[in-house]
């Protein structure tokens, strides 16, 4: 025993859950911390881990960078503090660790035999003489509560960081996993798509410009300028000649010219050819307005625009005439339909009083009627005959009505007849009067223009006739002088078409050349995007390298992850067959083997642990996860667990172990305690539980009474911590 | 952990990593023991940041160098 370092006691002050100072011994082979959960044995077992390494596994620290969640929150003077006393070949050893709030660094003071020690030669040292690791300790001494968890939990990522936790190799894990590889891929894609974009564009832009300059070529050849002609040189050549012509056409009409130079390049090829085409323009336009043609041309159209209004006039003229007769045959001229409307009324009047009268006569014969209804006789008055008095008068009354409405109704068709008839006049005559306004308008529009054309004959008229008959020997006389004047404008003309010609040509040799030019650059892929396409490839290229230096960073710490792994698993494959099978005593697979594989995982390569559990006599195997309890694949991490610490090669004396027994059955327990038992001869067991039933069995199975101490963690107080008592 | 950087490391050496290589993988160590997984993240999030801003910038650059091109002019207006 004396050749390990075994705890002897320690002093816990403002760490985690402990904020009082509490000083426990631990000078017994068995230390059993026993309470509920949450009453600071963790708090007492973590205070080991951080006073040897200056770390606790398992604690996220997210609330500080300083790892200030590692001191009491009502500690007063924001600090933690934990001394350990060893024992190593009777000779003691003093290691203090202390960490003060808001500071990163923590002092350690290690007293030793040969001396004391401070903070990095502190560690240093106590890496050399317990001789492990902080993984190492993980691995071999310190079983937490959350190494056995992972494994219960389906998911094989979970389980696979489980395995690294009881190996110690989480953080290794834990560093590949915090690498964002693929973020960067992501950037290196994003990359990737931006500069084919930008090469593709390019690719586009040199198609189209190929097909422009393509159809440029062979509009210039359309125009007679073959494709060897389509140079600077013929192009200069060309607008030397404009020049030339454009002069000289300047000096023929007595126009005046802007000064043209001759061009450089090939943008003063448009240049030119713009200038000239102006200038072009303006001595056209003078021309034109100062030729005997035009003028002649003007005289021409003015003379028959004016013999075109005068036949157009005409036959207006006749056509209102051809109304007029039509009217008056049929309905007379003006002053007869107005008498024969006057008769009308008059007859209409007569029709209207005998209408009256006769409603007068009918309204007497009604009276006479009613009279005779009024008597009570029964002879006839006339003839003196009996009559039946109702019946004559109903036949009075009905033929009397008869007559009557006949009589009317006669009387009103003739009136309306009538009115029709006036109505009808009228609107002869309305139409007459329109055609008689319009004669007047267009006979003043003749009058007009045939004041128009003495004023252009210059000659004064009297006759009609006369005057019309000088215009169209006027036509004709301008039509011979047209014909001769015209010959010289088309000549002129032609001048100025040839010159026009030669100005497109101009033209299109400088589209031609421009988009060469336009092409030669894009040819080469712009130097701008050619930049920024070499640019991004440079870009490209570093982040690849980056990602490919991560990338070989990563598969290292796997292959070594997977390196350490299996030597572990080699070295404790005995061990961890004999504990396993009498741990978990498994019915029907009596052994277990473990292999340690790389996998992908979303990119990153992973080890990854097959757990499989075989039967030695059949040669039958399962995965554990799949057919194992939960209790027993606790077992099996318990079996890893109890053979690495045998395996590894340490200083350290003692084994930690923080709630074991979670998930086990009374059997798996008092196999627990058997092996416990065998191992208390070999080091100093430290063993925090909450479970009743496993503290019973540790004090009666395991120890045998004065090898233990017994601390009871009965209450925890947020000022002071937890109120331990030893039994 | 100590003893862990030394193993990948010799593991990189042994394969030919280049010492740039070598040097992330020891900054990476060091990050883990100063600031865990989240500074690991920040570090290396800054070096691709700083990786890129180098030759967006050089990109910027070539950009205002170059003229841009001219607008044409489009008929009747």
């Amino acid at each position: 025993m004396s050749q390990k370092f075994l705890i002897k006691s320690m002093e816990i002050e403002g760490f985690r859950g402990i904020n009082e100072k509490k000083t426990i011994g631990f000078d017994k082979p068995l230390v059993f911390l026993f309470g509920n959960n949450g009453e600071g044995k963790s708090s007492v077992l973590g205070a080991v881990e951080w006073c040897l390494f200056g770390d606790v596994a398992y604690i996220r620290y997210m609330e500080s960078r300083t790892k200030d969640e590692l001191i009491n929150s009502f500690n007063l003077n924001g600090q933690c503090k934990v001394k350990i006393s060893f024992n190593y070949n009777d000779e003691e050893y003093f290691l203090t660790r202390e960490k003060d709030l808001g500071s990163r660094d923590t002092s350690l003071i290690l007293k030793s035999p040969e001396g004391e020690f401070e903070d990095e030669e502190a560690q240093n040292k106590c890496f050399t003489i317990f001789n492990l690791s902080f993984d190492d300790f993980k691995r071999a001494v310190y079983l937490h509560q959350e190494s056995i968890r992972g494994l219960l939990i389906d998911d094989p990522k979970e389980r696979d960081e489980a395995m690294d936790r009881l190996f110690g190799l989480e953080r290794m894990r834990d560093i590949i996993e915090s690498v964002p590889l693929k973020d960067i891929k992501d950037i290196i894609e994003d990359l990737q798509i931006k500069k084919d974009n930008i090469e593709q564009k390019t690719k586009g832009a040199i198609l189209q410009c190929q097909n422009d300059l393509k159809k440029l070529e062979e509009e210039a050849e359309e125009l007679s300028i073959t494709k060897d002609k389509q140079t600077l040189e013929n192009g200069k050549k060309i607008a030397a000649k404009l020049i030339v012509e454009l002069g000289n056409i300047a000096k023929q009409h007595n126009f005046l010219l802007s000064e043209i130079n001759l061009p450089e390049d090939t943008k003063e090829l448009n240049t030119i050819a713009t200038k000239i085409k102006s200038n072009l323009k303006e001595c056209r336009t003078k021309v034109v307005e100062i030729s005997e043609f035009s003028k002649l041309t003007k005289r021409k159209t003015d003379l028959e625009n004016f013999s075109e209004k005068l036949e157009e006039n005409r036959k207006e003229l006749n056509e209102q005439e051809n109304k007029l007769k039509s009217i008056t045959k049929e309905a007379g001229n003006k002053e007869e339909i107005i008498e024969k409307n006057k008769s009308i009324d008059t007859e209409i009047d007569k029709l209207q009083n005998y209408r009256k009268n006769t409603d007068a006569k009918f309204r007497l014969f009604e009276d006479a009627i009613d009279c005779l209804d009024t008597t009570e006789e029964e002879i006839c008055p006339v003839c003196e005959h009996e009559i039946d008095r109702e019946k004559l008068i109903k036949k009075l009354k009905s033929e009397i009505q008869d007559a009557q409405q006949k009589e009317i109704k006669k009387i009103d068709v003739s009136i309306k007849e009538l009115k029709a008839k006036k109505s009808k006049n009228e609107d002869a005559i309305e139409e007459l009067e329109k055609i008689n306004n319009k004669k007047e308008v267009l006979l003043k529009s003749n009058k007009e223009v045939l004041n128009n054309i003495s004023k252009l004959l210059e000659q004064k008229y009297t006759d009609e006739k006369d005057l019309i008959l000088k215009m169209e020997n006027e036509v004709k006389k301008l039509d011979d002088d047209i014909d001769k004047s015209q010959k010289i404008y088309q000549q002129r003309e032609k001048e100025f078409q040839n010159v026009d010609e030669e100005i497109e040509k101009l033209k299109a040799i400088y589209k031609v050349l421009k988009k060469k030019e336009e092409f030669d650059d894009i040819k080469v892929i712009s130097p701008e995007e050619n930049q920024e396409i070499g640019t991004l490839q440079v870009g490209i290229d570093k982040l690849r390298l980056f990602e490919k230096q991560l990338n070989d960073i990563i598969e290292s710490m796997t292959n070594i992850q997977i390196d350490l792994a299996t030597e572990m698993i080699e070295k404790s494959s005995k061990d961890i067959k004999n504990i396993y099978t009498i741990l978990c005593n498994h019915p029907y697979f009596d052994n277990l083997q473990i292999k340690v594989i790389p996998r992908n995982v979303k990119g990153y390569v992973k080890n990854s642990y097959i757990i499989k559990a075989f039967n030695s006599s059949e040669n039958k195997e399962t995965i554990v996860s799949t057919r194992f309890s939960t209790g027993q694949i606790n077992c099996v991490a318990l079996s890893i667990y109890l053979a690495l610490s045998k395996v590894l090669p340490h200083k350290l004396g003692f084994l930690i172990l923080d709630d074991p027994s979670q998930n086990l059955d009374l059997n798996h327990k008092g196999a627990l305690c058997s092996i416990f038992k065998e191992m208390k001869g070999d080091c100093q067991i430290i063993i925090a539980t909450q479970d009743d039933e496993f503290q019973k069995m540790l004090t009666s199975k395991v120890s045998t009474g004065n090898d233990r101490i017994i601390y009871n963690f009965d209450k925890w107080d947020k000022r002071k911590g937890p109120i331990i008592t030893e039994s | 952990m100590p003893e862990l950087k030394e193993l990948v490391t010799k593991k990189l050496k042994d394969s030919d990593s280049d010492e740039e290589t070598i040097t992330l993988c020891k900054d990476i160590f060091t990050w883990y023991e100063e600031g865990g997984r989240d500074l690991i993240r920040t570090n290396i999030n800054k070096r691709v940041k700083e990786l890129k801003s180098q030759f967006t910038k050089e990109a910027k650059e070539i950009k205002e160098i170059t003229p841009k091109a001219r607008k044409k002019r489009k008929k009747g207006k």
